[in-house]
């Protein structure tokens, strides 16, 4: 019967490939010696920004295949929705990616849990190429789940020929001027920054509970007036705000740095860009985005060192700079490059923006991740007014407190 | 080609993951089982319980050990899943060798309404090249993305190029639909058979109409969906034009002799012809099959199959016994009896010899004639009718044996050629 002849046929050769595998035959050029990267597409960045991120990074594989020409890396994309289906269904026949890019490192945590990722060792003088504060939040019970790879900011972006200069202080943004309209998110990073602005920490540090019902009260009571003004709209999506802002329907949004690109495409010159308006308590910290590269839990050695040679390629001085330099709207995270803020405005905002941001570990993402519903029904009982704020108040409180603390410096 | 190249080496370096090759080693393993226990069990040998009772088990014995390494994958691919959780690629190899395993069973039962030779040729032309196509290109699903290697461009034509997955449905698609229309076409031909009770050539011939028909619409859809150029197909239209007039022209005029013939149905699968056999008189021949290029036609006498350009029974003319009228062939024997025997009775014996012959049809009754008056014998003939028209040489010898045996037994006589010489008396000058 040729289908049982063509079956023999199919598991003699992939004996025998398997064979050339492991006797090392696999270290000829080429053979055994591809990776293959995922990129997540997450859905807050926009197609214009994830077609320039997909040309850099296929561009940095060239340039690495060019460097190393026995060694090739091998790109897909995926979008957020279809990350886990898609490693699911990889993992399932042992085939999951090498390395995944991860658009933030919030799913990170899920992902390991889930099997599909493994830690990975990096020696000191590897370690030297991303700063402490960055690798920290991308440790888990001591393991080092995740390597970053660039930074994103959150900042505001209003359109210069209404709004000439970006509101200093959130009472500047209840004060409406002629014809604004102002638009905010009840997203968690969107309330994060108002609440940090009237001193609620959000993300706790170690040894470190304080019981302030009435910050979160004042702010609360904040979120409630501002919906009340005519010139605020508040949208549950982070998409909304952007399109809000490219079609006119906004003028002031807080907004992620990944947006810059395609906002400049439309408004020109017109963009404003600015810091988010400090709250009485301080100045606004919102979160921190991290591209994150996940090591796959399958890779063959040879694989899992040829994924960790790439990731600390790409983090290398030369890459970060060529990156941050043609993305425009990324921060590098080595801390060896120098950066031209003067030359450049926007980036000096960034690089503010970035320096007040907080980036959550990644016990706090998974707990946020797993209450972002109920963050999210909390703003909207304040919003709609079904709830007084100081019942809201005591329940935001409940939940900041039990939100896991950040792991100490090693 | 360089991508190609790419692809390939790609899917290699997937084959260094230990959780693969667990895989495929565990498959290995269980092919290693099955063959112990094949030689052990002898399934497809052995006589097994019932089979008296129920003889379609007779059947399905070739399919016993293809079962048991079935059997063997499925559980090796159970256990590796509860093992370790990764088994997919594992249980992909079970799922298309049960494919495999249902086309066989799908091939055995359709030996019930086809003959064996359709069922092997759609065996060998269509099911075992589709399995390899389905199996090779879910097989490379499991590893990669199919549409990203289906999308490589591998023909550039100026600012055009055809894409690798253009290129297989092109080639393979046409293959298939070419392969693939028969059975349908024979299926649709079957009921129109059946409705309109239609004859067997008739049959035959609707069935190669629709099939033609199905190729021609499956062509136009595989250009379609392979998005071929509509200027490059003017382009080649152009160029078909050319090689028409040229070198073209006899195969071209050969197809459209063979869908006329079928519309007309002058030659239809089936028939019978008298064919010029090369000074050695005319031979009968059934039509077997009518191809886009030539007509094959079986030949009785010496079992020769012969394949003659369809324009041949354009430019000349063609004897049929399978016409308009009927399928009945009149075959004769001519024989010769002395004098003495009364015509009369010459001839109701001819009659009755015939009629005593198998095969020679009763109605039409045979008839004898007194052909004429020969120098030493009258000449008689028997003419009969057959049914079948490439019976007729085999008949004739028949008919006339048992007119040998007769005119033995009759006393009648056959006569050698009588010449009587008279010596004349009064030649002038005998005696000068």
């Amino acid at each position: 019967m040729i289908c049982r002849q063509g079956l023999v046929i199919l598991l003699a050769l992939s004996s025998a490939i398997s064979a050339c595998g492991s006797l090392g035959i696999s270290r000829l050029p080429a053979v055994g010696n591809t990776i293959n990267v995922v990129l997540e597409l997450s859905p807050q960045v926009d197609s214009f920004e994830q077609a320039r991120l997909k040309t850099l990074l296929e561009q940095e594989a060239i340039e690495f295949n060019r460097l190393n020409p026995h060694q090739r890396v091998r790109w897909h994309s995926v979008s957020s929705e279809r990350l886990q289906q898609d490693l699911k269904f990889r993992a399932a026949r042992g085939l999951t990616p090498d390395l995944i890019l991860l658009a933030s490192s919030r799913d990170l945590l899920t992902l390991h849990q889930q099997g599909f990722s493994t830690p990975v060792e990096l020696s000191l003088e590897e370690k030297r190429s991303f700063p402490a504060w960055l690798l920290t939040p991308l440790r888990y019970r001591g393991e080092q789940l995740g390597v970053p790879l660039f930074m994103v900011s959150t900042m505001a972006c209003f359109d210069r020929r209404r709004i000439p200069f970006s509101p200093q202080d959130l009472s500047d943004l209840l004060r409406p001027e002629d014809g604004s309209a102002l638009a905010l998110s009840t997203s968690l990073n969107g309330m994060n920054w108002i609440l940090t602005g009237f001193g609620v920490p959000l993300l706790p540090l170690p040894g470190r509970r304080s019981n302030r019902q009435s910050q979160v009260l004042l702010a609360l009571r904040w979120v409630q007036q501002a919906n009340l003004q005519p010139h605020i709209t508040f949208v549950s999506s982070e998409e909304e705000l952007r399109r809000g802002l490219a079609e006119g329907r906004f003028l002031w949004i807080p907004c992620s740095s990944v947006w810059i690109s395609s906002l400049r495409q439309t408004l020109g010159a017109n963009l404003g860009v600015g810091l988010l308006p400090a709250g009485p308590a301080g100045v606004a910290k919102p979160l921190m985005g991290v591209s994150t590269w996940m090591f796959g839990s399958q890779s063959s050695p040879t694989q899992r060192k040829l994924a960790k040679k790439f990731v600390l390629f790409a983090g290398n001085a030369v890459n970060q700079r060529t990156m941050m330099l043609r993305l425009g709207t990324v921060f590098p995270v080595n801390p060896a490059i120098l950066l031209p803020l003067n030359a450049y405005p926007t980036l000096s905002v960034m690089d503010v923006a970035l320096r007040n941001s907080i980036l959550p570990t990644l016990e706090q993402h998974h707990y946020f991740k797993l209450k972002d519903e109920q963050i999210g029904l909390l703003a909207n009982q304040v919003l709609a007014r079904s709830q007084d704020p100081l019942a809201v108040a005591h329940d935001f409180q409940h939940l900041l407190e039990n939100a896991p603390a950040a792991e100490a410096q090693p | 080609m360089n991508q190609l190249l790419y692809f390939v080496l790609d899917l290699l370096a997937d084959f260094t993951r230990v959780a693969v090759l667990r895989q495929f080693g565990a498959m290995g393993l269980a092919f290693g089982l099955w063959f112990i226990l094949k030689s052990q069990l002898k399934l497809e040998r052995r006589r097994w319980l019932g089979e008296g009772r129920w003889p379609f088990l007779k059947r399905l014995k070739p399919l016993a050990n293809a079962a048991l390494l079935w059997l063997c994958f499925a559980l090796a691919a159970a256990w590796l899943l509860a093992a370790t959780g990764v088994a997919d690629l594992a249980r992909y190899l079970v799922r298309f060798y049960a494919l495999c395993m249902l086309s066989r069973l799908g091939l055995i039962l359709l030996l019930n309404y086809l003959p064996a030779k359709v069922v092997q040729r759609e065996d060998l032309q269509l099911v075992r090249p589709l399995l390899v196509v389905i199996g090779v290109t879910r097989l490379y699903s499991q590893f990669a993305d199919l549409n990203e290697l289906l999308a490589i461009q591998v023909i550039a034509l100026g600012k055009d190029s055809l894409s690798l997955g253009a290129l297989l449905l092109l080639s393979l698609g046409t293959y298939f639909v070419i392969v693939g229309s028969e059975l349908p076409a024979m299926g649709i031909a079957a009921l129109i058979r059946r409705v309109f009770t239609i004859s067997m050539p008739a049959y035959r011939a609707i069935s190669m109409l629709i099939r033609y028909l199905l190729v021609a619409v499956g062509f136009l859809l595989i250009l379609a969906n392979a998005g071929v150029n509509q200027a490059l197909i003017a382009a080649v239209g152009g160029g078909l034009s050319v090689g028409l007039g040229f070198g073209l022209k006899e195969i071209f005029s050969n197809f459209i002799s063979g869908l006329w013939l079928l519309l007309e149905g002058a030659v239809r699968p089936g028939d019978v012809l008298l064919l010029e056999s090369g000074g050695n008189g005319e031979d009968p021949c059934e039509v077997l099959e009518l191809g886009m290029r030539a007509t094959v036609l079986w030949r009785d006498r010496d079992n020769v199959e012969l394949v003659v350009p369809n324009q041949t029974f354009f430019t000349q003319s063609m004897v049929t016994y399978s016409g308009l009228r009927d399928r009945y062939r009149r075959g004769q024997v001519v024989v010769q009896a002395a004098y003495r025997h009364s015509p009369r009775i010459v001839i109701a014996l001819l009659e009755d010899t015939a009629r005593s012959v198998p095969r020679i049809l009763a109605h039409p009754a045979p008839k004898g004639l007194l052909l004429g008056y020969g120098d030493s014998a009258i000449t008689y003939a028997i003419r009969y009718w057959i049914e079948n028209p490439m019976d007729g040489i085999g008949l004739a010898s028949e008919v006339g044996i048992a007119i040998w045996e007769v005119f033995e037994r009759e006393e009648i006589e056959i006569p050698y050629p009588q010449y009587v010489w008279h010596q004349a008396e009064d030649v002038p000058g005998k005696n000068a």
